[in-house]
């Protein structure tokens, strides 16, 4: 045990370092730019700091934030640990939310069925917009990522359409201002506290994580999984059905992205509004990514990030510093923390790294 | 004597194992002076330097008696050297032309590509030195044979005096040899000098007019082919001190337990590499399978496991046909594999050492659940593993990358021998490792089969094939040329075989 | 409605429309021909659209905005050839950084400079003239189509044409053909990769640059938010689908833009507009799907025809 505790450290004094440069350094980007904006920056960490956690609302509102990006992130991990890269989160959260906030309307059951029921036709609305994909990339070899990328638009233009549809409303109305009609009553996520957004969506995220991590460290599925993603050759040479996993992991991972959307609308909006999310499904794929896609970081990693993003509001609300800059620190971040840092600071200090000799060392012979 | 080509101590030496050790070859113009040597000989190390691909550690270079030094390989094409890679430097998607010129076009007003006088002077090589290619067609619509001799006149095109083939045989059709030969012949008498690199010996005799042998990095005779026989020459090319002698205690060998029929298999190129082989092992036995490099051990193997398909033909084990069935099939019913490629097939590097232990074991026997992970069982299996087969590690949960060859080796062993398969089929299992991991790894396989387990090893190593194999299947050019009894056989009789010596091979 | 699929309308607004989709693309496939995969040619467009309008605000004048947008573009090409080539990073977490990043970015600007969310709009924005061809417009339907249209169209199509030559006719541009066909050869023949690499990402950039600027100043004279909108990825499914040849590329933008163009068209109808915008996104995928099988067929035919 001591072994694992020595080793644990070693290999993460590193990343650890790496994570507060980086965010170091894009703390002082971000001063630069909220002083270029005519506000001082100190007064605008304040207000994120006070807006996110400072006082129950505060809090409640970070907890309403983070559900969603720790939901997202889930989606992200599971695709992303087996090599496959779904960009469609994005897109997935949109048919999940639209077919939740319809069903949540459109069929009355009592409240214990319907929560659940609600939220399995969230998933299955992310799962029905990966198919194409899922069955382009494994029969075909198609790259994922664009036919993702791709269907996202889709996904967004036809919940939109679909609204105005259900409500009846023609091609003029600007698109903002429709919306499904609320959902029942019993399809709504109790409220953590009263109005203030946070609902139990937030325990339904730390269980789809919990679940993640668990398939992830202590099943044998989750080994295969782990297995596929980082050696495929190895995996099939022990035995693994590479094929049937690839497929799988594609379909859970829209499930779960189905669910984000799902959970949005049952808890904090109570209906569909097209246009409705703030680029939750990319904030999870940057989650996953800056967590190096590990189910425990990624639930840290989310917390921080809904923690900032309330704030990031907060921030707009009470300063005249724009809540963007916080997105651009983000994005920056992800940058800043996917360099090579060893490899940067060879280049600095001409620490020569082994230098490649010729370009075709020839066959033993 | 005109030597056009003065190779002097030429010495490199990669991490622990020198390459070539202290080299010197005289070539002469307009010769056709062989290389010759089994795997791992030092033949393409060599070549790589003269064609200015890699840097030698020792020794010089010297072209037509001016001393050179090669930093890239457009310095070595301009001193006249052009290299004929195994793996042809050719572009699918590209048409002959343009794979000729690419990287030595002839521009027409300074921005264009010249292709019209580019063609009049590949034509003009073409008709002095007896090529037939088309022009304009890509490169990926042409066989092979054509192929080939695109990148000869590549080479010519580039101005290259001495031209250097590496293995070029290997991929031909008896036909194609002689077409080869036929304008080598050629070339030599318009003026050319060619380095001939294979390790057939019925071709270097026929085609050389000098030869040199090199084994184990160093030059080991140079004759003249009416100088020596192949008897002569497989004896310069094979044989080492015997370091390691294993006592073989006694088994017992029973019925036939895997057994090949006819079996076909095509190799990635879509080229047959496997042809119509035939053979049985029996229980208890150590069948191996020798040859050199590339003539179908990996794609047999591998059909065998599971990991490619074959086209013809029928595997057996156990009585059951397995023909082409998947890897957790094969494991199921008791084979095992030890892969050559242990990084990049046997193991994860990323992951840690205890997933690596449990690949195959987690499936097959970790029973007490079919959805949960028993992390205590797989850590425990893990130490029995490593202390069992003696791998030296920081920790069963640092990453499988920070151990070194002969520990993730014997990793690799460990885990597929713990899993109590009958049969193992068993790849290069000491390649690139320490003597004292490899007189271990050596005693786990006898041990094994005196246990009753059964073995199919291929090995390149001939030492190994001899300490360990009850029997010895030779494969040359995807035949199974000749199974022999280990103990009624020797090394220069196997690397006879195993380089085309001349026994009738069944068409 | 029929009408509108053939109409002269439909073509000149595709070519119109196709416009930022062939510059972006033409770029693009100088660095995919180097082995460059750049998820990130959505951010260049955007950061150059973001410029191309401050220049043409700030001096009415559109090709001052072009400027700026080349340079934007070319700064951004060079973070990502630093942060991909020279640093090895993976190009698809760049990229999707980048776009997020550029989103980000120019949203942010548009609000502290000036102090707008969503649309901006202003006298001060100046687009580039419509040009009318000498002769060609009094042709009857073609002229229609394809006069009248702003310098960048007309550069767009041009480019189309220089490319081509390049790429074919020249021996940069072979050696980038034999670069994406077997990169390991290349090596052996003298080619510096990283080079070529480098070389190609400028491009893209510049390329890039020259689409951006077209978005908010090919007619429009305005900028909104996340301008570019998926074009980006769209072009580097036309590079994708086109497998790097110019003129293929260019095919494919055009379908992708008539599908848009058909959107436009159509409104009219009693087609929903969201189901028309749609169709560039579906026919990428289906694009991909096509051109896979015809890969797919290409290869067992000739894995036939040599063994």
């Amino acid at each position: 045990m001591m072994n694992k505790i020595v080793i644990a450290t070693d290999e993460y004094r590193k990343e650890v370092i790496k994570h507060l440069t980086s965010i170091a350094l894009v703390m002082l980007v971000g001063a630069i730019l909220i002083h270029l904006q005519g506000e001082s920056p100190l007064k605008a960490f304040q207000a994120i700091f006070q807006g996110a956690l400072v006082g129950k609302p505060s809090i409640a509102r970070s907890l309403r934030w983070i559900t969603p990006c720790i939901i997202a992130g889930t989606a992200a991990v599971i695709s992303n640990k087996s090599g496959i890269f779904n960009l469609g989160i994005e897109g997935q959260i949109y048919m999940g939310a639209f077919l939740a906030a319809v069903f949540g309307y459109a069929v009355p059951l009592p409240r214990l069925l319907h929560i659940p029921a609600t939220i399995l036709v969230g998933g299955i609305g992310g799962v029905i917009l990966a198919l194409i994909p899922a069955v382009l990339r494994l029969y075909y070899g198609i790259n994922e990522m664009i036919t993702t990328l791709m269907f996202n638009y889709v996904a967004i233009l036809f919940t939109e359409y679909m609204t105005m549809q259900l409500m009846g409303v023609g091609g003029s109305t600007a698109p903002d201002y429709v919306a499904t009609p609320p959902m029942l009553d019993s399809a709504r996520l109790t409220p953590l506290f009263p109005s203030y957004q946070a609902t139990t969506g937030f325990f339904i995220a730390l269980i789809l994580v919990g679940l993640t991590y668990f398939l992830y460290k202590y099943t044998k599925k989750g080994y295969e999984l782990k297995q596929v993603g980082e050696n495929i050759n190895f995996a099939k040479y022990g035995g693994i059905n590479a094929f049937s996993t690839y497929f799988y992991v594609f379909l859970v991972s829209a499930f779960v992205a189905g669910i984000c959307g799902a959970v949005e609308v049952m808890g904090a909006h109570g209906r569909f509004r097209a246009q409705f999310s703030s680029n939750l499904g990319w904030d999870g794929i940057m989650i996953a990514l800056i967590a190096k896609d590990s189910p425990l970081g990624m639930l840290l990693v989310a917390v921080l990030w809904g923690i900032i993003k309330n704030g990031s509001f907060a921030m707009e609300r009470t300063t005249s510093a724009n809540r963007l800059v916080v997105t651009l620190l983000q994005a920056i971040f992800v940058l800043f923390i996917t360099a090579d840092f060893e490899k940067i600071l060879s280049k600095i200090r001409l620490v020569p790294l082994q230098k490649r000799e010729g370009k075709k060392e020839g066959t033993l012979c | 004597m005109d030597n056009i080509v003065e190779l002097r101590n030429i010495t490199k030496r990669f991490a622990n194992v020198t390459a070539n050790d202290n080299i010197s070859i005289n070539i002469e113009r307009g010769t056709i002076h062989s290389i010759i040597g089994e795997n791992g000989a030092g033949k393409s190390t060599l070549m790589n330097i003269l064609s200015g691909l890699i840097r030698p550690d020792e020794g010089e270079i010297i072209i037509d008696g001016k001393e050179r030094q090669f930093f890239s390989a457009r310095d070595a094409s301009r001193a006249g050297i052009g290299m004929v890679h195994q793996e042809f430097m050719l572009y699918p998607e590209l048409t002959v032309i343009e794979n000729i010129i690419l990287g030595y076009e002839t521009i027409k007003n300074s921005m264009f590509l010249d292709i019209d006088k580019a063609k009049a002077e590949v034509k003009e090589i073409c008709q002095r030195y007896n090529f037939q290619f088309p022009l304009d067609i890509k490169m990926k619509f042409l066989p092979i044979s054509v192929q080939q001799q695109v990148e000869i006149a590549k080479v010519l095109y580039r101005g290259a005096e001495v031209i250097i083939l590496d293995e070029p045989t290997a991929v031909l059709t008896p036909q194609g040899i002689e077409g080869l030969f036929k304008a080598m012949r050629f070339l030599v008498k318009q003026g050319k000098t060619i380095i001939f690199i294979t390790h057939k010996m019925k071709e270097v005799l026929e085609i050389s007019d000098k030869i040199t042998v090199l084994k184990d990095g160093k030059v080991t005779g140079t004759v003249k082919p009416d100088e020596v026989d192949e008897h002569k020459l497989a004896s310069l090319m094979v044989g080492r001190e015997v370091i390691l002698d294993i006592p073989k205690p006694e088994k017992e060998i029973s019925d036939i337990l895997f057994h090949v029929e006819n079996l076909t298999v095509k190799g990635d190129d879509g080229l047959e590499k496997v042809k119509n082989v035939s053979f049985s092992v029996k229980k208890g036995e150590i069948f191996g399978i020798a040859g050199i490099a590339n003539n179908g051990q990996k794609e047999l193997v591998e059909a065998i496991f599971g990991l490619r398909a074959s086209q013809s033909g029928k595997i057996e084990f156990k009585g059951h046909d397995i023909t082409n069935t998947g890897p957790y099939h094969k494991r199921k019913l008791g084979i095992g594999y030890i892969p050559q490629d242990r990084i990049n097939i046997g193991s994860n590097v990323k992951g840690p050492i205890w997933e690596n232990a449990i690949m195959g074991y987690h499936l097959l026997y970790m029973k007490d659940s079919n959805v949960l992970l028993n992390h205590k069982s797989a850590y425990d299996y893990t130490n029995q593993v490593v202390s069992r087969f003696n791998v030296k590690i920081p920790s069963i949960f640092s990453p499988a990358r920070t151990l070194s060859g002969g520990n993730l080796q014997k990793l690799v062993v460990g885990r597929e021998f713990s899993q109590d398969y009958d049969f193992f089929l068993i790849e290069d299992p000491t390649r690139g490792i320490d003597i004292g991991s490899t007189e271990f790894i050596w005693k786990q396989i006898i041990g094994y089969a005196a246990k009753g387990k059964t073995v199919l090893l291929i090995s390149h190593d001939l030492n190994e094939m001899l300490a360990l194999s009850d029997r010895v299947g030779v494969l040359f050019e995807g035949r199974l040329v000749k199974v022999v009894e280990t103990a009624s056989t020797n090394e220069e009789e196997l690397g006879y075989l195993m380089t085309g010596g001349t026994m009738k091979i069944d068409e | 409605m029929l009408k509108t699929f053939f109409s002269a309308l439909t073509f000149s607004a595709t070519i119109r429309l196709a416009t930022p989709l062939i510059l972006t693309g033409m770029g693009g496939l100088f660095a995919d021909r180097a082995n460059v995969f750049n998820i990130g040619l959505e951010s260049f467009m955007l950061i150059s659209a973001f410029f191309a309008m401050l220049g043409s605000y700030l001096t009415t004048n559109p090709f001052i905005g072009l400027l700026f947008g080349m340079t934007s573009s070319l700064i951004a090409s060079i973070i990502f050839g630093i942060l991909v080539i020279y640093l090895n990073s993976n190009p698809i977490v760049v990229g999707i950084a980048m776009n997020l990043s550029a989103w980000g970015f120019t949203t942010l600007l548009l609000d502290t400079i000036f102090n707008i969310r969503g649309a901006f709009i202003d006298n001060r924005i100046k687009s580039f003239q419509s040009i009318e061809l000498p002769i060609i417009k009094d042709i009857p339907f073609v002229g229609d189509i394809l006069s009248g249209h702003n310098v960048l169209v007309y550069i767009a199509l041009i480019s189309v044409i220089i490319c081509h030559i390049v790429i074919f006719k020249t021996p940069f541009g072979l050696r980038l053909r034999g670069l994406k066909s077997n990169e390991t050869a290349v090596q052996t023949a003298g080619v510096n990769t990283i080079k070529y690499k480098w070389i190609t990402t400028l491009i893209s950039g510049i390329f890039a640059g020259i689409s951006g600027t077209f978005l908010p100043l090919g007619g429009l004279s305005m900028f909104t938010e996340n301008m570019s909108a998926g074009k980006g990825f769209l072009a580097l499914a036309a590079i994708m689908i086109g497998n790097g040849n110019p003129f293929k590329v260019f095919i494919a933008c055009l379908i992708f833009a008539y599908a848009d163009a058909l959107s436009v068209g159509l409104q009219g109808f009693e087609i929903p507009s969201q189901i028309v915008l749609m169709a560039p996104y579906l026919a990428t995928v289906i694009a991909l799907f096509v051109e896979r099988l015809r890969e797919i067929r290409l290869t067992t035919s000739v894995k036939n025809s040599s063994s």
